[in-house]
């Protein structure tokens, strides 16, 4: 049997292992955001999910007569673990959103997924080394407003000389105009601390889309290239500016490269408040809630670092929504809706905004590229500008040091 | 006519009623609403014509007098978290899902409040808690459990049944939608339950078998103050000795009081990051409106456990302790699944009052003398305030689909003989599909009959939830 064939076997393996595992209690659904936000059918829930991959292999129907169906369905999840936490507290322990991106992988290499905008995107993914289809040339486009007011110390990596610290990026913060104040502030804030860093010279996405797009072979190219680089560059610890793509670094990428210390920005910039490199001291009187992002709460527990750092400014005063950590609802933004309009009834994003005008606060701070675009676009839909603001956690950071 | 013919009509028509957006044909919905919380396939043959989306008990009503009228069986789900396979469509027809149907209306001035059939335990529980009352529907399924299924249900089972009584006892009223289409109210906008003919008690525990209801009307119950104890034990007769003497010494009644026996608890402990306990674990969640009187209570209850000499019994006031100790049940079953890499075989086995010991140990030996079940381990665990177990089974994933249906069957016959013997009956699922053979054994056949009969009268053709009543799916 080829190598290819045997791999599509263990996928096939995995959920046909779990799926009979699923007890169909459904207590994961009203822990999905996917659910909360469409038309009210199982199909949009975890579990539903699940045995509607399983039954396709079980029943082995899996082909062009529900080719579309099972691509919708499928490409719909937001990958973002409410599931996973609820099944493995109350039920079963199924790791659904694994098993989603296993029935990915399958559908795409047996040639019947993803649909017409995600291979658009992994297209681009391909040629240019970022999801938005943008030239690699301009990724550091981003940089020249600082460099052009300030005496910045980076080390372009590798050849500049020596860092400490790697800052990643990551495609989203690079290229999008909203975001890209986002990796500014964070290198100001580097800047400040005087910290021995540098960025990559040429840096290219991590792969993380890739994966989740369920593309296997072009996740390995992407990240075979950044972990052989990363590694080449002699720096002792990466800072990513993307929960995801400190996910794919901390979890998906090889152990060889997992030696080195990986952490999101708001737990590099907690650390160097604690020990005093950095102290926020400029007053925000504003109330300040916190949307966790879900890649960095519900998939690696980072709840605190964050929380810690707004409260650590002066004048802030913290306001939780009413669904916060474990219990935080999705902004629809992960599992690669970024890229395609999934037909909500009520649309995540807007349900989370609803949460935060609740409670009272004047901004959302969050710590996500795809989190911000998303709530941003929700103040924006919903004409609440003028009552509240979405802002990274890194640009109130840097509005207090 | 042909049946895709009559498929597209039928089809047509749901989406006249509640729109296109809202049928679906979809061949992976209707697997997914053709299997309830046990790990069986759906039939290939016998999927669900379409699953409709009804928004309110107009739509219901249209929908059941055209499946009445045209003979289409009628499935009605809830959340499909069944046990015992009465939420399972076992032949063509119509799944009505009542996901959209979450109307919720707390009126305090008339002292009750209104949910509808789509509205979740855990959302009605938060609403009224956000205005200081209880939901005194309390049930393992809350994440999930719809009003309507657990209205159908009647369904709590555990010690708080004893303690404050069933849902249905707090019921006031309910609207229903007949098999025939017609719409009509039950009980009483007051907020006492009617005396004499009430027709709420045929719906309210009914099985789904008379009519949908699509609305549940019931008593605003003020907010209660909880209070917690854990008491462990070297052997299982001192236990069950010590959860006698609770009722016989009059001590109040706990809402809660469950078990873990030595195996799980020493599983569910560790995954906590606890250290395991030196015998089986009972904890208990004594109540009152005030907390001084409810850990009034939790002394009093200690007190009782004591005097079979328990290896300790004490308050928990710690919090933290208290939800890891909660949970460690939970989280026994997905590690026992993961870690023996098996699917879960449960059912129910409770006793009755006066030979409880003798009951709690032929609980400890459910599987004794049943064919293959007998060689695997009994992982006991319940609800033992309330007399009731969960033998619990993880069977290998090599079994095949055919003899794991034929576990299923046997030990659904085993917990037929143990109610009949203890004179019992299961408390958290109904009573018919498994569990028919059961009705039968332990009720005769002149009862089973006249439960068909009543059946006819309501619904004349038999469209609403049919096989539920035949037995075995």
């Amino acid at each position: 049997m080829a190598e290819q064939d045997k791999w599509i076997e263990s996928l096939e393996g995995e959920i046909k292992e779990w799926g009979i595992k699923c007890i169909n209690c459904n207590f994961c659904f009203t822990a999905c955001p996917l659910f909360r936000s469409m038309k009210g059918f199982m199909i949009n829930g975890p579990s539903g999910l699940l045995q509607s991959i399983y039954y396709a292999l079980h029943w082995d129907f899996l082909g062009k007569e529900v080719k579309d169906e099972l691509v919708n369905i499928l490409y719909s999840c937001t990958t973002c673990s409410s599931c996973v936490l609820r099944c493995k507290d109350v039920s079963a322990g199924i790791p659904v959103a694994d098993l989603v991106e296993c029935g990915r992988k399958i559908l795409l290499e047996k040639a019947l997924g993803p649909g017409a905008t995600h291979k658009e995107v992994l297209g681009y993914l391909g040629k240019y080394g970022n999801p938005y289809g943008k030239p690699a040339s301009k990724r550091m486009d981003w940089l020249m407003p600082l460099e052009k007011e300030n005496k910045l110390t980076y080390k372009l990596l590798p050849g500049d000389g020596k860092a400490e610290t790697l800052l990643y990026i990551g495609c989203t913060a690079s290229y999008e105009e909203d975001l890209q104040n986002v990796a500014r502030s964070i290198v100001l804030l580097l800047e400040k601390q005087k910290a021995n860093y540098g960025i990559l010279k040429e840096e290219n996405c991590c792969g993380h889309p890739a994966r989740q797009l369920g593309d296997e072979g072009l996740f390995g190219e992407l990240s075979d290239k950044m972990n052989e680089a990363i590694l080449k560059s002699g720096v002792k610890q990466v800072v990513t500016v993307s929960p995801h793509c400190y996910n794919s670094f901390k979890t998906e990428y090889p152990e060889s490269f997992k030696k080195l210390k990986i952490q999101h920005y708001t737990e590099y910039f907690f650390d160097q408040i604690e020990k005093r490199a950095l102290t926020p001291s400029k007053k925000i009187e504003k109330m300040i809630t916190f949307h966790d992002p879900c890649y960095l709460g519900k998939r690696n527990e980072i709840y605190d670092a964050p929380r810690a750092i707004i409260s650590k400014i002066p004048g802030v005063k913290l306001m939780e929504m009413k669904e916060i950590k474990r219990d935080s609802l999705c902004c629809g933004g992960g599992g690669g809706r970024m890229y395609i309009e999934v037909e909500e009834v009520e649309r995540l994003s807007h349900l989370r905004l609803e949460q935060a005008l609740t409670s009272g606060a004047e901004i959302i701070a969050t710590a996500c590229p795809w989190c911000y675009t998303q709530i941003k676009d929700a103040i924006k839909t919903t004409d609440h500008e003028d009552r509240i603001e979405v802002k990274d956690i890194s640009e109130l950071l840097l509005m207090s040091v | 006519m042909s049946t895709d013919k009559r498929e597209k009509e039928i089809v047509s028509f749901l989406e006249g009623i509640v729109g296109p957006d809202y049928v679906s044909t979809s061949r992976f919905e209707k697997i997914k609403q053709s299997l309830d919380a046990y790990p069986y396939h759906a039939d290939m043959n016998n999927l669900p014509i379409a699953v409709v989306l009804p928004k309110t008990s107009q739509d219901v009503s249209e929908i059941l007098k055209y499946a009445n009228k045209e003979k289409i069986p009628v499935y009605v789900r809830g959340s499909g978290t069944q046990l015992i396979g009465a939420s399972r469509p076992d032949r063509p027809g119509i799944v009505i899902f009542t996901s959209r149907m979450k109307t919720f209306e707390i009126k305090e001035d008339w002292g009750y409040f209104e949910a509808g059939a789509g509205i979740r335990n855990q959302e009605a529980k938060d609403l009224l808690a956000e205005r200081g009352y209880f939901l005194p529907l309390v049930i393992g399924a809350k994440h999930i459990a719809s009003f309507g299924g657990a209205t159908s249900n009647n369904t709590g089972a555990h010690l708080i049944e004893t303690a404050i009584g069933k849902p249905g006892d707090y019921i006031l009223a309910v609207e229903v939608v007949l098999p025939t289409g017609e719409i009509i109210e039950t009980g009483t906008h007051g907020v006492g339950k009617p005396a004499g003919t009430d027709l709420t008690k045929w719906f309210v525990g009914g099985d789904g078998l008379f009519g949908v209801v699509t609305k549940t009307r019931m008593e605003l119950v003020p907010k209660i103050q909880y209070s917690y104890g854990i008491a462990c034990f070297s052997e299982l007769a001192p236990v069950a000795r010590g959860v006698k003497r609770m009722y016989r010494e009059q001590v109040p009644i706990p809402i809660f009081t469950e078990f873990l026996d030595r195996n799980v608890a020493t599983i569910g402990y560790t995954n906590k990051g606890m250290e395991a306990p030196p015998g089986h674990v009972i904890f208990f969640v004594s109540y009152d409106r005030e907390k001084e009187i409810a850990d009034k209570k939790t002394v009093m209850l200690m007190d009782v456990y004591k005097k079979e000499n328990p290896i300790y019994a004490e308050p928990v006031t710690d919090m933290v302790r208290w939800e890891k100790v909660w949970t460690a049940r939970e989280s026994t079953i997905p590690f026992l699944m993961n870690n023996l890499k098996g699917r879960l075989l449960v059912c129910e086995a409770v006793c009755n009052l006066a030979t409880f010991e003798e009951g709690m140990e032929e609980a400890a030996n459910f599987n004794k003398g049943v064919p293959y079940l007998e060689d695997l381990t009994n992982y006991l665990f319940g609800h033992i305030g309330a007399l009731s177990f969960h033998p619990s089974f993880i069977i290998p994933p090599d079994l095949g689909d055919e003899r794991m249906w034929e576990l299923s069957r046997l030990l659904y016959k085993r917990e037929a003989e143990f109610h009949t013997k203890y004179g019992t009956c299961g408390r958290e699922w109904g009573q018919f599909s498994k569990r028919k053979d059961f009705f039968i054994m332990r009720y005769g056949q002149t009862s089973y009959d006249l439960v068909k009969r009543i059946k006819a009268t309501f619904d004349p053709n038999n469209i609403l939830n049919p096989g539920v009543l035949e037995g075995y799916r």
